[in-house]
This record gives structure tokens, sequence and C-alpha cells, in this order.
């Protein structure tokens, strides 16, 4: 059984309002998640869901207009998204970005050895980074021929799904904010990313899970379940929430509230 | 008048070749056009976003007969190639040069033994650029012509290894004239890297006139790099002819020089050729670079395809101007055209127009052009692995040149331009 509730929450998100472009997106947002968690955020397309992720990673240009974040007790609103990644914050994003140019092994070694300097750790030469690199490619099932082409360059989009939990099993983040993760994955690799997800989850860290499918959470089984709309958490349950909004759809709970 | 700037060179006699009865004629006629044509300036529609004042302020002087250490050479060495065309100062280098068995079906050295070897052509080749381009600075190259490289590739030959032609300035204020001739027989294929660097050279002026023949069904790679000192200039004329069915791939690299300036022509004279056209420039400082390019679709089914990227930085500048010309006789060509420029600060500036001309029918063309600046979303999804903003920044400047660079084909050569874009982004990462 995961420890749920001990102690202080990892990331206590309170009141949080956003807005881009002077359009406000995020509303008034609070939830705290304590280490050992798992959540999971439904909603209807456009309620902000990736919004919120981006607001935690610290894209800049959603403004914080009201409210904060804390992360293991400090306030990141002030850092930088590189600030908050060696603070232990990961999102795995809806549509990865493609970077020509740089190998995925030479990437995924830079993001890795900056960490590890910020953590005061040694960091790892090629030969040893590829050593660390081959137990995370079994787990997720990637051939090491996607180490040799540029980052998510030509991949599939299964594929830079794929590559986006390596990256967080290779920085081994604190909070994971998994942004449709599971959106665009066949029947095979939902099982193995999700097997791999699974296997990163511990009870120090914590992971939110953003998804449409409740399919998802027969693999990884959440602690919360949230339903967002209109940039605010509106329902919050379990498991059972999620069953009910795949049979049911949202109305119902739009109507509720 | 502009035309001090030259004043001090001389013609240097002692050459062997002085005595040829047609060169020393053609170089006097080039001579007369020189004092005769008007230098380019602004008002000139084809020179209209690059002003020559700094180059018209300076007197150049003669380059002399400069001697260099292996040492100094050998970091310029292209370590896959399998003959190497060494000039210094424009006059061929004996010492530094690897050359092919005489009567190997390749030749490749200076005017000295081309003159030997293949000498109607050298002269036909020599004569008729100096008719058709009544042009100042492609006179002024003839008219003060040292040496030629000549690289000529008998028919059905082909050379699995590159060959290396490396140009290096030496001198400071010195004006040279490099002068290159490649024929490439039929049904031949080879790849060429033509190189310009400074090794102690600045403030000085190379000024290149190139002609290129390709026969028919002849594939020839052509990188050219030129990496000369911040303070020179680089000016270069080149003229490409394609006979049927043959295949000229040109890729040109600029770093180098605080003005440079390039003028190629690609003429598709035989059906059925194809042209690939790549280049990037790496601009920083108040550096200037201004490619012209023009293909000339002569001919049926004829393809071409130009991509062409800009990175600019600090006062930098780029200009491009692309031009396709179909003839009437050039039905079902197809011609892309693609410039693509990332300005990296507010100061930076770009000049890019495609020109088209089309007097066929059944023509494919297509052509555009953007500039942008870094993208926001790459760099925020970088920063998000705890990669440092200036460090992402890096990434994206080089992954925007690596659609270029990572093509190139010549693994040495990969990996050296890698290294100078990202040491003059200043990056401390190595990729
Ligand atoms: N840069 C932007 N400029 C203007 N509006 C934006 C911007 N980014 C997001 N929005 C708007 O914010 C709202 C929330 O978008 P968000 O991407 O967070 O939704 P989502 O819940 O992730 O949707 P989906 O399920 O479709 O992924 C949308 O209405 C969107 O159009
Ligand atoms: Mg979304």
């Amino acid at each position: 059984m995961r420890n749920t509730n001990g102690g202080n929450p990892l990331v206590h998100i309170d009141g949080l309002a956003t807005e881009i472009e002077g359009r406000e997106i995020l509303k008034d947002l609070t939830l705290s998640v304590f280490p050992g968690e798992i959540h999971a955020i439904m909603g209807p397309n456009g309620s902000g869901k990736s919004t919120f992720a981006k607001v935690l990673a610290g894209h800049p240009s959603y403004e914080v207009t009201k409210g904060g974040i804390t992360f293991s007790g400090i306030d990141v609103l002030d850092l930088s998204p590189e600030e908050r990644a060696r603070e232990g914050i990961f999102m795995g994003f809806q549509y990865p970005v493609e970077i020509p140019g740089v190998t995925n092994s030479s990437f995924l070694r830079l993001a890795f050895n900056t960490a590890q300097s910020a953590r005061g750790e040694d960091e790892l030469d090629p030969i040893e980074f590829d050593d660390y690199l081959q137990d995370k490619l079994k787990m997720l099932e990637i051939s090491s021929d996607f180490l040799d082409r540029s980052v998510n360059g030509g991949f599939s989009g299964g594929e830079k799904k794929r590559n986006e939990i390596l990256q967080m099993a290779v920085l081994e983040p604190k909070l994971a904010i998994l942004d449709e993760t599971d959106s665009g994955l066949d029947i095979d690799a939902l099982r193995v990313v999700s097997q791999g997800v699974n296997k990163l989850a511990n009870n120090d860290n914590a992971i939110i899970l953003i998804t449409h499918y409740q399919r998802l959470l027969n693999y990884i089984k959440p602690d919360f379940v949230h339903v967002m709309h209109e940039g605010n958490i509106v329902k919050t349950g379990n498991e059972k929430l999620a069953q009910e909004l795949e049979e049911k759809g949202y109305d119902w709970i739009l109507d509720e509230t | 008048m502009h035309k001090e700037f030259f004043q001090g060179l001389s013609n240097d006699n002692t050459l062997e070749f002085s005595q040829t009865e047609w060169l020393k004629l053609i170089r006097e006629e080039a001579n007369q056009r020189v004092i005769d044509l008007p230098v380019p300036s602004a008002k000139d529609e084809q020179w209209r976003f690059t002003d020559l004042k700094k180059i018209y302020q300076k007197q150049f002087r003669s380059a002399g007969k400069h001697t260099l250490n292996y040492k100094d050479v050998e970091k310029s060495i292209l370590l896959e190639s399998g003959y190497q065309l060494v000039f210094v100062d424009g006059l061929f280098s004996k010492q530094f040069s690897r050359l092919p068995e005489p009567n190997s079906g390749v030749f490749l050295g200076g005017l000295q033994s081309a003159l030997v070897n293949h000498p109607e052509e050298i002269q036909a080749t020599l004569i008729s650029t100096n008719n058709e381009k009544n042009n100042f600075f492609a006179s002024l190259n003839t008219s003060y012509l040292r040496d030629v490289a000549v690289l000529h590739l008998a028919p059905d030959t082909s050379l699995e290894k590159p060959i290396h032609l490396l140009n290096i300035s030496t001198g400071e204020n010195t004006c040279v004239n490099p002068r290159v001739f490649f024929k490439i027989g039929a049904g031949s294929s080879v790849k060429v890297l033509e190189e310009y660097v400074s090794i102690g050279g600045k403030e000085s002026l190379t000024n290149i006139v190139s002609d290129i023949y390709l026969g028919q069904s002849a594939k020839f790679s052509h990188y050219r790099v030129q990496r000369e000192d911040v303070s020179s200039f680089n000016i270069a004329h080149s003229s490409v002819d394609l006979q049927k069915n043959s295949n000229y791939q040109f890729c040109t690299i600029s770093t180098g020089a605080s003005i440079s300036r390039q003028d190629v022509e690609v003429v598709q004279s035989g059906e059925g050729t194809t042209c690939g056209f790549e280049g990037l420039a790496f601009l920083q400082g108040r550096q200037v670079c201004d490619l012209h390019s023009k293909i000339i679709h002569g001919k049926p089914q004829g393809t071409s395809k130009q991509v062409y990227k800009t990175i600019i930085g600090d006062r930098a500048k780029a200009v491009f101007n692309g031009q396709i010309f179909v003839s009437s006789e050039g039905h079902l060509s197809s011609a892309a055209q693609s410039n693509k420029n990332l300005l990296l600060t507010k100061n930076g500036r770009v000049d890019t127009k495609p020109q088209l001309e089309i007097y066929a029918d059944d023509v494919k063309c297509a052509h555009g052009a953007t500039v942008g600046q870094l993208n926001d979303d790459e760099m925020f999804y970088l920063q998000t692995r705890g990669i440092p903003k200036d460090v992402a920044r890096k990434i994206l400047i080089y992954g925007f040149a690596a659609e270029v660079i990572e093509n190139l084909g010549l693994e040495s050569l990969i990996v050296s331009l890698r290294n100078e874009i990202l040491k003059l982004t200043g990056s401390p990462v190595s990729l």
C-alpha cells in the first residue's frame, strides 16, 4: 500500500489564477498533492488542464495573477522552468517538441548531468551514461536506435510519448505532471508506458496524470480523480468517478456545479 | 572614383606562365575593363543591399610568397580527403598538396601543370568567362590572376574519397584572386570541398572566380566553406554549366569575413539535370553576407531545389536574392526555393527576395522566405528538462543550422562545423 497523506504536501497550489494575453484561464484553483500520491485530472477540451501543467512547470507566457504554488515547502513562482526542473518538477508534454541537431542521447545526458551537478553529484561520461540508460530503455521497450536520432525528430506520436517517459525515468523527478501521455499510444504501448510509470512511482514522489480516458486508470491506479472545468477543479472523487465519467460524460457534473 | 583600393596591386611577372601570349592578352583586356568599368555601388540593383564602402576605403597590396609550417596547415586538413590541393595566397603549394598520379584520369593541380596537361580547355575557359563576365570583380580577378585551381576528371571516372581544395590567406591587407576550374567528365562523379581560411590573414580581400562544367550524367557534390577571418572580405562569382542528366549538389557555408558576397549562376544547358543548392550563413557582429543565386532552367525536365538558411546575431545582415529563370525551352521544369532566417537580435537585418521569371508551360515552381526568432515552446521544452536558458538557446540555434550541416555527407566537416557553430554561440556543450 502506498503511503498517502504523510506530513507536508509535496506541492500545494493555493487559489491560483493565470492569464494569457489578457484572458483568464485558471481561476482560483486549489490542490494539494502529498508524497506517494497519484492524482488524475480529467475534463473537457479547453478546460485548462495543459495550462495547469505548464504553469506548474513555469511557462513564461502565462501570468499568475492570484494565488501561489509551494513545492517542497518553497515558493516556486519566481523560479525559472529550469530551476523548477532542478527542484524536481517534471512535465510530460501533450505535444512533445522536436529538437533537430541534438541526438536524443546527448540531450538526455545533458539534462541528466545538469541535474546531477545541481544536486552536487558526479556527472556521467557518455559510456557511463549509456550503461545507466540501458535498464530504462528496456523498461520502456525503447530500441537504442532512438538514442542516435535527434530529439523527437520524425518520431511517431506514440514514440514521442514513450520518449517523454524515458526522460522522466532519467531525471527521476519528485513531481511528474504527465499531460495526456496516454493519447496516441497503442494498446501495447499503453501497457508498457503505464508499467514504466508504476515502477517510477514511490513513496517519496507524486504523479499528476492528465487524461481523457478512464482506460489509463486501469493500469495506473489513482488516489484521486479531479474534474477540471473552465479553469477550476469542480469535482474530486476516486477511481469510480472516472468510470462514471466514462459512462455519462461531463454534462451531469457541469449541471451539478 | 573608389578605385584606389587596388592601385597598390602589382602583376607578378616572374610567374612562369606570364609570358604565355593568350594569357597576357586576356589579362591586359581585363585590366582595361577594370579601368573602364564602374565599381559596384548601391545604385546597382544587384548591389542594393550590400555596401562595399569598407572595401573601397582600403589600400590592398599583392600577396608575396609566403611559407607556412605544416603545423599551421594541419588543423585545416580534411581527414577523409583522398587528394588535397592547397593554395597559399592564391599560389599553388606543392608542399601541402597531395595529388593523383599522372594519367590516372584525374588531373588536379595549379595553372602551370594544367597548361601542360589540358592547355586547350584552360585557354577556352579563361577566355570565355572573361568575355562573358563584363563584371568588375571578375575582371579584377583575371587582371591580377596568379594561378588557377584545376580539377579535370576524365569521362567515367568516379572518386570515392573527396578532394579538398584549401585556400589559405596569410597576409594583412592583401588582395588575392583565386581562380577555380572544375571539369567533371561525362558519367564521372566526385565530391569536392572548396574551403577558404585565414591563417594569419587579416583585412584581406579574396576575390574568387569559378568555372564549373559537368558533362553528361556527371555527378558533382560541391561544398564551399568560407571561414576567413572576420576582418576579411570575400567576393565570389561562380558559373556552373550542367549538361544532360547531370547532377550538381552545391552547399555553401559562410561563417567568416566582414563582407562576403557570392554570385552563383547555374545553367541547366542539357535536358533532365538536377541541381541541389543548400546554404548556411552564421553572422555576428557587423558581418554582412550576401548570396545571389541564379538558376537557369534552359532545357526540359530540369529540377532545382534550394534551401538557404541564415542565423543573424548582433548587428549583422543577411541578403538573399534567389533568381529562378525558366526559359521557353524549360518545360516540365521544377524549381523549389526556400530561404529561412533566424534573427537573434532586434538589430539584425535580413533582405530576402525571390525573383522568378518563367517563360515555359508545365513548370512547377515554389518559393518561400521566412524570418523568425527562436521558438518559445522549444525553449520551454528544453528548460523543463533543467537545461539553462542560455544553453537551450545555443541548442536551438544549432538545431536551426543542423538541417544543412548534418546533411553534408562529410563526417569530419560536419563535426568541425558543428563545433565551430557551438563555439560561435559560446556554448559549453558538445552535442
Ligand atoms: N497561448 C494562448 N493564447 C490564448 N488562449 C490560450 C493560449 N493557450 C491556451 N489558451 C486557451 O486556454 C484554454 C485552456 O487550454 P488548455 O490547453 O489548457 O486546455 P486543455 O484542458 O488542456 O484541453 P485539451 O483537452 O484539448 O488538451 C483554451 O480555451 C485555450 O484556447
Ligand atoms: Mg491539453
